[in-house]
Formats: structure tokens, sequence, C-alpha cells
């Protein structure tokens, strides 16, 4: 094909052209990464109406634990992510246990649950710092090769994979909350939780579960991050990106959280080229700033005012 | 200076940071996760000023709390009108694009290497009377008209600006003055220890700074004031549990937080002691009418 084209275009054209693209699946993988961490925070977010900030550290725990038991079983890496995923979600029940149940059960002031995620954040990061220490683990080389050339444009195998997943995912999710009478329920609790209630539906449960949902995309957002970089106990950082993505998006929308990350990983990736890797967080941010100045609703969001 | 005076004038810096938390989160209630940033700002601008001009200890001292307002004003513009959650979020990161500014700028402001050599004029006694200032002016914010709209906005946004409160301008005046006194903290950090580096201002302080004005109690300055000073001093006092230190740390945040939500101290403050005090002595001699 690249030859085909070769005839209609100038060679110079052609590298360019093929820098360029490059460069766009490059962010497209980024964004994706992005955009599941996104996908799992305005879950919450819709739900309970409150940022999650814990989000990264069920993300990073879940990393390490991926990371333990393939060394220690040996597993292929389809095994380690289910069963990842499952501890995921068993740890964001425990998480939502003891930080969050209290606060709802008597209607606490939206501060509070503030500090109760970000503390959770901070000190689930700090327990993988004391077990690990500092040091930065690597995953073994799950696929070979790890690239796949076609025609000059490199295909990283785990971000092909990663893309492939949140394809499936994010239907799937949308199935759930559309179609099954658990998603229902959730899309329910979402807009008026004592209605909710009287109807007969157990709104503990179905937070829970919620949050079960949640902590799988956190786990299957952790590994990628730590197959696609290193691992390293700071991974819960990325969760603020996931949530400037999901600003960027609309928050509370699930489609936002996917529009705003892959936005926001093709920017990283374009800024990336033109800055240098280092001045990449001072354009986020000033980005993300002029974009909240001119449309602060979010891509997909919608101007929603408050009634009294 | 001795080890002790070192000691107390460090943690009195850091009561300083948690005093303008103080005035952004348990006033006004907007949640500042990256306001080490602006303590950030304040140090770079007093080691930048202290070793390139010859300007005395005070101007440079005005000079930085002047940079982390305006720096304030720049970054609060755009979000005070959105809901909190958006707060949180960009002045997070306006923290990590400064950090990763200030990395990168070796050739003005040495880059990842810091700023060394500012000279050391702080004193135990100079913090002292910097800090019941402070606490005198904070006192007198929280107790004056500006304060009550805080308090207003803080409770519930919706009323308030039913009643006529300008919403926008009194969070960002408030995020504009927290700001300037987290800059003066910064100012005073430098002259302490001599050297500024940026990743010593990450979005761990913040998040730290967030949990001791909890714990301390969000709706008091004493409380606030009272757990700064324990918590500033604590990690000298255990430097032996070094990494255990931050561990236990959260988990007193989480209890306090789900069973004691007013925080240690709830309501109360210093002055309503001392007011009722008075009272009953009042009482007493008038034989309780």
């Amino acid at each position: 094909m690249a030859r085909l084209l070769e005839t209609w275009i100038s060679q110079e054209r052609m590298e360019r052209f093929m820098y360029y693209f490059q460069m766009l699946l490059n962010g497209l993988s980024l964004g994706a990464i992005y955009a599941i961490i996104a996908l799992g925070f305005t879950l919450i977010y819709s739900i309970l109406k409150f940022s999650n900030f814990s989000h990264g550290g069920i993300m990073v725990v879940c990393a390490y634990f991926a990371y333990v038991i393939q060394r220690r079983y040996n597993l292929n890496f389809g095994m380690m992510m289910l069963i990842t995923a499952a501890f995921g979600a068993v740890l964001a029940c425990i998480v939502q246990y003891i930080g969050f149940e209290n606060l709802r059960a008597k209607r606490s002031n939206i501060m509070l649950f503030f500090v109760s995620s970000s503390t959770l954040g901070i000190l689930l990061q700090n327990i993988i710092v004391i077990t690990f220490s500092s040091t930065y683990y690597a995953y073994p080389a799950f696929f070979t090769p790890p690239f796949i050339d076609v025609n000059g444009f490199t295909f990283s195998v785990s971000d092909m994979i990663m893309l492939g997943i949140s394809a499936v995912v994010i239907p799937w999710l949308m199935f759930f909350l559309f179609w099954t009478r658990l998603g229902i329920a959730i899309r329910a609790l979402s807009m008026d939780g004592d209605t909710v209630k009287l109807m007969g539906i157990n709104v503990s449960v179905v937070v829970a579960l919620t949050f079960m949902v949640s902590g799988a995309l956190a786990a299957v957002a952790g590994i990628f991050c730590g197959v696609n970089y290193i691992l390293y106990p700071q991974l819960n950082q990325l969760v603020f990106k996931g949530m400037i993505a999901s600003i960027l998006g609309g928050l509370g929308n699930i489609s936002g959280a996917l529009y705003g990350g892959i936005m926001l990983g093709v920017l990283e990736v374009c800024f990336n080229n033109a800055f240098g890797a280092g001045l990449v967080p001072v354009f986020s941010f000033v980005f993300s700033m002029i974009f909240l100045l001119v449309r602060p609703q979010g891509i997909a969001g919608k101007y929603v005012l408050d009634k009294v | 200076m001795s080890y002790y005076s070192a000691v107390m004038t460090s943690a009195i810096v850091n009561i300083i940071a948690i005093l303008s938390m103080y005035t952004l989160m348990g006033l006004t209630g907007i949640f500042s996760m990256g306001q080490a940033a602006f303590m950030c700002v304040g140090a770079y601008a007093t080691g930048m000023l202290a070793i390139h001009s010859h300007l005395p200890m005070a101007v440079i001292v005005v000079l930085s709390i002047l940079a982390g307002m305006v720096c304030a004003l720049l970054v609060g513009f755009p979000v005070v009108k959105l809901r909190r959650d958006y707060i949180a979020m960009i002045t997070m990161g306006f923290g990590e694009a400064i950090v990763a500014l200030l990395n990168n700028m070796s050739n003005i402001t040495g880059g990842a290497n810091g700023i060394n050599n500012i000279p050391r004029k702080m004193t135990l006694w100079l913090g002292v009377i910097i800090l019941a200032l402070i606490l005198v002016i904070t006192m007198n914010f929280k107790r004056s008209k500006y304060g009550r709209y805080c308090i207003a906005v803080k409770n519930d946004e919706l009323s308030a600006a039913a009643m006529g409160i300008n919403v926008a301008r009194v969070k960002l005046t408030a995020f504009v003055f927290a700001s300037g006194i987290t800059a003066l903290a910064g100012s005073l950090l430098a002259y302490t220890t001599t050297y500024v580096e940026p990743t010593a201002f990450g979005f761990t302080k913040s998040i730290d700074w967030i949990s001791f004005v909890f714990v301390g109690g969000v709706n008091s300055l004493t409380g606030t004031l009272l757990s700064g000073m324990i918590f500033c001093t604590l990690p000298e006092i255990l430097r032996f549990a070094d990494m255990y230190r931050i561990i236990a740390q959260c988990a007193i945040v989480l209890l306090v937080v789900n069973f004691l939500p007013n925080g240690l101290f709830g309501e109360h403050e210093f002055t309503d002691a001392i007011a009722a005090i008075r009272k009953a002595a009042k009482n007493r001699k008038r034989g309780n009418l």
C-alpha cells in the first residue's frame, strides 16, 4: 500500500504522513490507558457524586499483586488479568467499606469523602512502598515479539491488546448499565438514593457492586500501566491523569470518559513530540485550563443547573 | 542553632502553611490538592531574589507573597465558578506543572539541583512572631464580614448565592489570601533550610496538610493549630519508625473522619473557652440571677 501511494505522493510527504500517523497511533494507545482509568473513576463519580482518589491506590496494589502471582505461579497473560481483576473487585469492596460506608450512612459533607479517599490512596501506596521498597520492578515479557511492523508503522502488541480490551469493556459496560437489572439499579441510585431505598433495593449491595466493577477496571488499568511502562509505587498518580481525562470528557458521563481519555492521550503525545517530555505537564495543565474556560461541561457533558 | 530550635523552626514554617489551609478548607471549603505548589513559588521567588539581588529580607518576603498571590489569581480565576472537584484537579495539575517547569528551567533556576546557599536569616523568635501575626490575621479574617461570607459559601453555595453573596468572588478572595500565606511559608522555608528544590513540594505534602487540618477540626482554628503542632513535631520524635509513620498518620485520619467527623476539636475555639470562663466569673459575682 505504501508503494502504491508512493507513486502519487512524494517521498518526503509520505514520511511526514507516516510520522504523524505513528504519533496518532501512540496517542491512541496512551489514550486507551487513560480512558480505562477515567472509566473506573467516572463510574464512581456518576453513582456516588464524589471523586474517588483512592482509585490509583487500587491500581497500584493490583499491579503489584499481578506481578507477585505471575512470578509465583507462572501464569500467562489472560489468567493473570482475570485473577487480578477479581482481586481488584474484592479490594475495592474493602476500600469502600473502610472508607465510605460510614460517611454515606451519615450523609456527611462531601469534603469528608475527599479526605477519606485521598488518605486511602496514600495509605495503599505506602503499604506497597513498605512491602516492596521503592525499587522498580519489571514484568516479564509477555508478548514476543513486542512490536509488529506493518508497512513501516510500528504497532506495539500490548497497546493493541489494550485497545482491544477497551473496545470490549466499554460496550459490555454499556450493556450492563442499560440492559441488566443491577445496571438499572445502579443508574437509579445515581438519580436519587432515598427513592431507591423506598423501592426496596438494597443500596449497600448496589454501591458495593459499583465499586467492584470500578475495582476490576482499576486492576486492568494497573496491569497495563505496569506492562507498558514499569512497575513503581507512584503508579497511583496516573489516576489524576484519568481524572483530567474524565473532566475533559464531561464528568459523570461514561462515553465522556472515553472521549476525554483519547483526547488527552493524543494531546500528550503531540506535546511530547513538540516540546520534549519534561514540559508535557505544563502544556497539559495550560490546555485543560483553557478548555475549562471555553467548555466547562466537557466534550460530552451537559450543563445541569442546581435546583433547590 | 541547637537541635530543638531547629526542629521548632521547621515545624513553625509548616504550621504557617497549615493555617493557610485552614482558611482555604475550613472556612471556604475549597479542596485544593496542589497548595504545596504555591509554597514552591514563594520559596523559589525568595531563592532567586536572595541570590541575584541585594534587597533586604523583608522586601524579598513581601515580593514572594505577591508572586504567590499572582499565581493564585491566574490559577483560580477559571475554576472558582465550577464545582469543587474541578478546583482539586486544577490545583493538582498546577502543582505538577510547576514542578515540571522548575525541573526543566536549568539555566535560570538550577533545574533539578535547586538553588543553594541562600543565607540563613530565619531564627526561632522571628518564626514565633510571624506565626502569632498570621494567627491574629486569620482569627480576624474568620470573624470579619469576609469570614462569614466564606463560611456561608462553604455550608451551602446555593443559599449563599440566594442571599446575594458573590460566590465566585468570595472563593477567589479566599484562594488568593490563603495562597499568599502559603507563599510566605515557602519563603520562610527557603530561609530556614537554605536550599530549595522542586521535588520537595509534591502533592503528598498537600494531602498531608489536608489531613492535619481535618484531624484537628476543620471548623476550628485552635484545632488546626494544635494538630499542626503535634503532627509537625511528631516525625522528629518518632524518627525511628520512619516508614510506618505515614501508615499511622493515615490510620488516624481515617479513624477521625469516620467516627469524629468534626475533628478532634469540633467547633470549639480557644477564645470560646476564655469567654465561657469570663461568663462563669460574672455569673458567680452576680449570684447567678
